[in-house]
C-alpha cells in the first residue's frame, strides 16, 4: 500500500479517500450516533452545529423526519457502496467472460456477443434503468442487476479487443499447439493478461455507477425508504435546499469526495499498469 | 319571501339570483375591453383539450377555462348555473335543464339542446373511448325537448347529475364543429363556449389563451395568459420570485413562509378539498379487529405531522369528510395522539408485543404521498408495529391498488372534486379496486342521503355517517392539505376552494 | 472499403430492429394503461373494457406484428395521453435536444482542448495539476445536484440567468453546463493524454528539432491527430449524453425528448415510449455507425478486425 502510495501520489491520495469511506461503511453502525430511521418530528430541519440552533447531538444536522444526517450519511455509504461495488462486479463478471469468449474464439460468436453490446449500447441508459427499474420495481437485488447492465459491454469490448491481440501471440500459439483446451487458454494465458485494465475500468465504472445509482434515487427509482443512500438523500434535501441546505450539500459533498476518490485511485493505477502493459503489447 | 313554504324551484331561483348578484350576469355590458397579459406557471399542463380523453384532474381544472358545463361553481363553492340556466329534477331518473340563450362557441356556432345531445351522446359511446366514461356511466340517453330544453335520462337515480355535468365531467362540444374537425383537432384545437380561446400550444413549453371577448359572463379582464408548465417546484418558484411569471402554482408548503415574507408577492392558500387518509384491509387479521384500527389512529400523531411536513397548512380531519364538504360536522372530534393507548388497545386485542405488516406508498401523482407515508410509518414503529415500505411510482401503484394486491396498508388521497361527501364514502367503501371496507348501515345511510335532493336536508344527516366512520375506523384519519397559490402583487386573483384553476376572474393592476 | 461500409449499414440495421424488439417488449411489460388513464371512480368492469376497446387484451405477438407493420410507414399509434399521433410529437420535440446536446458537447469540447492542450504543453507544472484537478472534479460532480446548486446561484440569489425554460443563450447555458461538465473533465483528459503522446512522436520530435516553433508544432501536427480520439469518445459519448439530458431536461423544464420519454415511461403511454426509444436509439446507432465510418477515413492505418 505505502508503496503503492510513493509510486503514485494520486492513487495514494484516492486509495486513502476510499479507504476511509469504506471503513466509514463498515463500522457505521460504530460510528454513527443515531439509528438512520429513527425519526423524531419536533427536531425536524435542525441545522448543523455551527449554525443557529444547531447542536452536537445532530452534528450536520436534521432532515424533514428529525433524522440525524451525519448518521444517515455513514449508513448510506454502506447502501451505496454495497450496490456499486456490487453492480460493478457483476458487470465486470458479465463483461469479462463476454470479451474473453467473444475475442477468442471469434466467428459468429462474436459477431453475436458484440451485437449484443450495441444494442445495449444504443440505449441511453439511464432511459433503460429507468423503464427497467418502472418495470420490476425498485428494490436492492433489481438496481444491482439494472446497473450491471449498464456496464458490462465496456468490458467486453475492451477484453474482446485485447483477446483478439493475445490470441495472435506466441506463447498462446505454442500453447495451442500442444493441444490445450480453449477454456485452459482463456484463463492461463489470456485472462491473466487482461486483468490489470479491466482492474482500472473497474474503479472507473464503481465510480460511474455511484453516480448512476443516485441519479436514479433522485428521480425517486433507487432503493426505497426508510434506507439511507445518497442519492435519496439528494432528492430528499432538493425539496429544502432554501430552508434546510445541509440536508442536500451533505450528501451531494459525499458523492462528490467518494467518486474523487474513486477515480485518484483508477487513474493512479491506470499510471501505474500503464508502462508494464506497455511492455507487453 | 313569501309566507308560503319554498320550493325547491324557489330555491334554485334564488340561487340563481344570488349567483347573478355576485357578478355572473349573463349579457352584461363589458367594464372595459379586456388587456394586458399574465404569465403562470403550473405544474403540470393538460394533456388534451379533448374533455373526453383527459386523463388526471390536472387536465379537467385547466380546460373548464376553455370549455363550459351547464353548471358551474362560484367562489364559494356553490353550484350555479352556467350554460344551463336552471334544471329540476322530473322524477328519480329525469333531470330536465333550462339552457341559457345565446351563447356561441368560439367559432360561431350557436349553444342549444343539439349541441348538449351531441356530447353527452360522444361521452357515453363506447367508440370515443372516452376515458370520463365511468364518471357518466348512470347516463341512459338525452331527449331534446325543444332547441333550449333537454331532458337526461339516468339509468338509475342520480342526484349528483347537475354537478357531473358541469366542469367536470359535461363541457360542451359543437357538434357541427367537431364532426368536422375531426378528434385529433380537439384535442389542440378546442372549440368551446369558455372565457378563454387556446391561441396558441407547444407542448411542454407553453400554451397560450386569448380573451374571448363575447363571452356570455362578460370577457375576462385579461386578453392574454401565458401558462408555462414548470414541473420543478424549485424552477416554478424561482421564476415567480425572478418575476418570469406573474402567477404559480402551487406552491410547496415548506417555500410558503419563505415567499409570504417577501412583498412583492402575495400568498394565498386554500383548504384543497382531498383527503388524506391510510386505507386499511379490514378483512386480513388483525385489522379485522376495530380495536387494532383505533389503536392505529392513536398511534400516528397527525397534528405533528401537519405541523412539520405541511409547515401548518392543513387540517386536522376526524373522518374521510373535508372542511369545506357538505354536511361537515366539526362536532366529531379526530383520534387525540395517544401512543400508550394505542398500545393498550393493542394488547387488549392480543398484540401486546405488535406486529409487521407491510405498507404501501408512491411517489409522482398530483400530490406528495411518499413522505406522509414515512412519517407515518414512523409513529407506527413506535407503538411496535413494524412497517415494511413498498414504495412504487404512482402508474404501477395504480393497477395494483385496481387488482387488489395492495399490502394492508396502504396511503392514498381522493380529491372530492363532487365536493359532496357521498360521493367519496361511496369511494373508499366499495367493497373492491382495492377499498374493502362495507358496513351496511353505512349503506343505508347513504342512500337515503342520496334520495335527498334538499343541500339542505342532507347536510345534517351527514353527521351520523361521521359519527360511524369515525368508530369504525377503516381508515387511519389524516387530513386535507392546504394548497397554495403564490403571485406578484400586479395580479388581482382569488382561487377557488375546488382545485380548479379558474383563471376568468383572473386581473392585473396598474 | 465498399464492404466494411455495407457490413456497418447492415449491422445497423438489424441493431436497430433488436432495439425496437426490445422496447415494445419492455414497455409492455410495466403496466396496464387502463387503470393509469381512467379516473378512480372506475370500476374494474370499466376498466375491462376499456381495455378491450384498446387492444391491450390480444397476445404479445400479435400487438409486435401490429406494431411493426405501422411502425414501418412511420406510425407509431396515437398518444395514450395526448390524443395525437407519437412520432410527429416526439420528432417536434428533438430540435429543443438538439440544442441543448450539441450545445453541451460544443461547450464541453470547447473547454477540453484548450485546457488539455494547455496541461499537456505544460506538463508536470502547475498549470498542469490545476487542469487535472478540475478534470477530476468534474468527472466526479453528480450533475444534476450542479443544476440545482447553479440554479440557486445564478438564477435566484444573483438574477443573472433565467430559472428554467427553452430560449436562446441565457436559458441554454445553465443546463448544456450540467450536461457538459461530466464529458468536459472526461475529453480534457483525453486531450491532454493523446497530446503528450503526439508531442513525444518522432515527427513531431523532427519538426522540433527543425527548430520549429511550439505552438507552430503543437497546432499543425500534434493537435489534428489528438483530434481523432476525440471525434471518437464524442460521438461515442452521444448516448451517455443523451442520458444526461434527461434528469437535466426535468430540472430546467426543457421541452426536450429525454422529459418528454419520462412522463412517457412514468404514464405507460407506450407508443411514446416506443416512438421515442426507436428515435434515440436510432440516432445513437447512427452516430456511432458516422463515427466509426469517419475514424477510418480520418486514420486509414487503422483497420478494425
Amino acid at each position: 500500500m505505502i508503496r503503492l502510495a510513493r509510486r503514485s501520489p494520486l492513487a495514494g491520495a484516492g486509495a486513502l479517500i476510499v479507504g476511509l469511506v469504506i471503513v466509514a461503511a463498515l463500522t457505521a453502525p460504530l460510528l454513527a450516533t443515531t439509528d438512520p430511521i429513527d425519526q423524531d418530528l419536533s427536531v425536524a430541519l435542525k441545522p448543523p452545529f455551527w449554525v443557529g440552533d444547531g447542536s452536537l447531538r445532530h452534528p450536520l444536522g436534521t432532515d424533514h423526519l428529525g433524522r440525524d444526517v451525519y448518521s444517515r450519511l455513514i449508513y448510506g455509504a454502506q447502501i451505496s457502496l454495497t450496490i456499486s461495488v456490487l453492480a460493478a462486479f457483476l458487470g465486470a463478471v458479465v463483461g469479462v467472460v463476454a470479451g474473453l469468449v467473444a475475442g477468442y474464439l471469434g466467428g459468429r460468436v462474436d459477431t453475436i456477443i458484440m451485437r449484443l453490446a450495441d444494442l445495449n449500447l444504443a440505449f441511453p441508459l439511464i432511459l433503460l434503468a429507468l423503464a427497467v427499474v418502472a418495470l420490476l420495481g425498485a428494490n436492492l437485488k433489481n438496481l444491482v442487476i439494472v446497473m450491471a447492465i449498464t456496464t458490462w459491454m465496456i468490458y467486453a469490448r475492451v477484453v474482446r479487443g485485447l483477446s483478439l491481440g493475445l490470441r495472435e501471440r506466441e506463447f498462446v500459439q505454442a500453447a495451442r499447439a500442444l493441444g490445450a483446451h480453449d477454456a485452459r487458454i482463456i484463463a492461463r494465458h489470456i485472462l491473466p493478461n487482461v486483468l490489470a485494465p479491466v482492474m482500472v475500468i473497474w474503479t472507473l465504472e464503481v465510480a460511474r455507477i455511484i453516480l448512476m445509482e443516485s441519479a436514479l434515487s433522485f428521480l425517486g427509482l433507487g432503493v426505497p425508504p426508510p434506507t439511507p443512500t445518497w442519492g435519496r438523500m439528494l432528492a430528499e434535501g432538493r425539496d429544502y435546499l432554501t430552508v434546510a441546505g445541509w440536508i442536500a450539500v451533505f450528501p451531494g459533498l459525499a458523492i462528490l469526495l467518494t467518486v474523487l476518490g474513486i477515480n485518484f485511485l483508477g487513474d493512479g493505477l491506470r499510471d501505474l499498469l500503464d508502462p508494464r502493459l506497455r511492455r507487453q503489447t | 319571501m313569501n309566507p308560503r313554504t319554498l320550493t325547491r324551484r324557489d330555491a334554485l331561483r334564488v340561487l340563481g339570483l344570488t349567483a347573478a348578484a355576485a357578478g355572473l350576469h349573463g349579457g352584461a355590458p363589458a367594464v372595459a375591453a379586456p388587456s394586458g397579459e399574465a404569465k403562470i406557471g403550473l405544474a403540470a399542463e393538460p394533456n388534451t383539450f379533448d374533455p373526453h380523453l383527459t386523463v388526471g384532474r390536472n387536465t379537467q381544472i385547466f380546460i373548464a377555462n376553455v370549455y363550459d358545463g351547464l353548471t358551474a361553481r362560484d367562489v364559494q363553492g356553490n353550484l350555479v348555473p352556467a350554460l344551463a340556466e336552471s334544471w329540476k329534477r322530473l322524477n328519480a331518473n329525469i333531470w330536465q335543464f333550462a339552457l341559457r340563450k345565446g351563447v356561441k362557441f368560439h367559432n360561431g356556432d350557436d349553444f342549444n339542446a343539439d349541441s348538449v345531445k351531441f356530447t353527452l351522446d360522444r361521452a357515453t359511446n363506447p367508440e370515443t373511448k372516452a376515458t370520463i366514461s365511468s364518471e357518466l356511466s348512470t347516463i341512459a340517453g338525452t331527449e331534446i325537448g325543444d332547441p333550449y330544453t333537454v331532458n337526461v335520462v339516468t339509468k338509475t337515480p342520480d342526484f349528483l347529475l347537475p354537478v357531473r355535468l358541469g366542469e367536470l365531467f359535461g363541457l360542451m362540444l359543437s357538434p357541427k364543429h367537431t364532426n368536422a374537425a375531426g378528434k385529433e383537432a380537439i384535442a389542440i384545437k378546442p372549440n368551446g363556449t369558455g372565457p378563454f380561446k387556446l391561441a396558441t400550444w407547444a407542448k411542454n413549453e407553453r400554451l397560450v389563451l386569448e380573451a374571448n371577448e363575447s363571452y356570455w359572463r362578460g370577457a375576462p379582464k385579461v386578453k392574454t395568459i401565458v401558462v408555462r408548465p414548470i414541473l420543478e417546484d424549485a424552477a416554478r418558484v424561482a421564476a415567480l420570485q425572478a418575476g418570469e411569471v406573474d402567477l404559480i402554482a402551487p406552491i410547496p408548503h415548506v417555500r410558503i413562509a419563505e415567499l409570504q415574507r417577501n412583498d412583492k408577492l402575495v400568498i394565498k392558500t386554500i383548504a384543497a378539498p382531498r383527503i388524506f387518509h391510510v386505507t386499511i384491509d379490514v378483512r386480513k387479521p388483525p385489522f379485522d379487529n376495530v380495536k387494532v384500527r383505533q389503536a392505529l389512529n392513536y398511534a400516528v400523531d397527525v397534528n405533528t405531522i401537519l405541523k412539520t411536513l405541511y409547515f401548518g397548512h392543513g387540517t386536522r380531519l376526524a373522518t374521510v369528510v373535508d372542511k369545506g364538504a357538505l354536511g361537515y360536522d366539526p362536532s366529531v372530534q379526530p383520534y387525540p395522539y395517544d401512543p400508550s393507548k394505542a398500545k393498550a388497545l393493542l394488547a387488549e386485542a392480543g398484540y401486546p408485543n405488535g406486529f409487521e405488516v407491510e405498507f404501501d406508498s408512491f411517489t409522482g401523482s398530483i400530490a406528495d404521498h411518499s413522505k406522509p407515508a414515512e412519517a407515518i410509518m414512523g409513529y407506527l414503529q413506535k407503538v411496535g408495529i413494524r412497517a415494511k415500505a413498498n414504495v412504487f411510482e404512482f402508474s404501477s401503484f395504480g393497477p395494483r391498488r385496481v387488482q387488489n394486491r395492495t399490502a394492508p396498508l396502504f396511503i392514498y388521497s381522493i380529491g372530492n372534486a363532487y365536493l359532496e361527501p357521498s360521493w367519496v364514502i361511496r369511494w373508499m367503501t366499495q367493497g373492491g379496486l382495492g377499498m374493502h371496507y362495507k358496513n351496511a348501515k353505512l349503506d343505508e345511510l347513504l342512500t337515503r342521503i342520496e334520495a335527498t335532493d334538499d343541500p339542505r336536508k342532507r347536510a345534517p344527516q351527514y353527521t351520523e355517517v361521521q359519527k360511524l366512520i369515525k368508530d369504525e375506523a377503516p381508515f387511519i384519519f389524516l387530513y386535507q392539505a392546504d394548497a397554495a397559490f403564490g403571485m406578484s402583487a400586479r395580479v388581482d386573483y382569488t382561487p377557488r376552494p375546488d382545485e380548479t384553476q379558474w383563471l376568468y376572474p383572473l386581473g392585473l393592476k396598474g | 472499403m465498399r464492404a466494411y461500409i455495407a457490413g456497418r449499414l447492415a449491422t445497423a440495421v438489424l441493431v436497430i430492429l433488436g432495439v425496437s424488439v426490445v422496447s415494445f417488449f419492455l414497455t409492455f411489460l410495466t403496466g396496464d394503461p387502463a387503470e393509469i388513464m381512467l379516473p378512480p371512480g372506475a370500476t374494474a368492469a370499466q376498466i375491462e373494457k376499456f381495455r378491450a376497446e384498446w387492444g391491450f387484451d390480444d397476445p404479445l405477438f400479435v400487438q409486435y406484428w401490429r406494431f411493426l407493420k405501422r411502425a414501418v410507414h412511420g406510425d407509431f399509434g396515437i398518444s395514450l395521453r395526448h390524443g395525437q399521433q407519437s412520432l410527429p410529437l416526439i420528432a417536434a420535440r428533438l430540435p429543443a435536444t438538439l440544442q441543448l446536446t450539441v450545445t453541451a458537447m460544443l461547450l464541453a469540447i470547447a473547454l477540453a482542448v484548450p485546457l488539455g492542450v494547455l496541461a499537456a504543453t505544460h506538463r508536470g507544472g502547475p498549470i498542469d495539476l490545476l487542469a487535472m484537478g478540475v478534470a477530476l472534479v468534474g468527472q466526479s460532480v453528480p450533475n444534476f445536484w450542479l443544476a440545482i446548486m447553479m440554479i440557486l446561484l445564478f438564477a435566484v440569489s444573483w438574477g443573472l440567468l433565467p430559472t428554467s425554460g427553452r430560449g436562446g443563450f441565457a436559458h441554454v447555458v445553465m443546463p448544456a453546463a450540467a450536461i457538459a461538465i461530466n464529458l468536459m473533465a472526461l475529453l480534457t483528459r483525453l486531450v491532454r493524454s493523446t497530446m503528450i503522446e503526439m508531442l513525444s512522436e518522432d515527427y513531431v520530435r523532427t519538426a522540433r528539432a527543425k527548430g520549429l516553433r511550439e505552438l507552430f508544432v503543437t497546432s499543425r501536427h500534434a493537435l489534428p491527430n489528438a483530434l481523432i480520439p476525440l471525434v471518437t469518445v464524442v460521438g461515442l459519448q452521444f448516448g451517455y449524453i443523451l442520458g444526461g439530458a434527461v434528469v437535466i431536461e426535468t430540472i430546467f423544464t426543457w421541452p426536450g425528448v429525454g422529459l418528454f420519454t419520462i412522463q412517457a415511461i412514468l404514464n405507460r403511454d407506450y407508443p411514446v415510449v416506443q416512438a421515442s426509444v426507436f428515435i434515440l436509439a436510432t440516432a445513437v446507432v447512427l452516430i456511432n455507425l458516422t463515427v466509426d465510418l469517419l475514424y477510418v477515413w480520418l486514420d486509414p492505418r487503422i483497420r478494425v478486425t
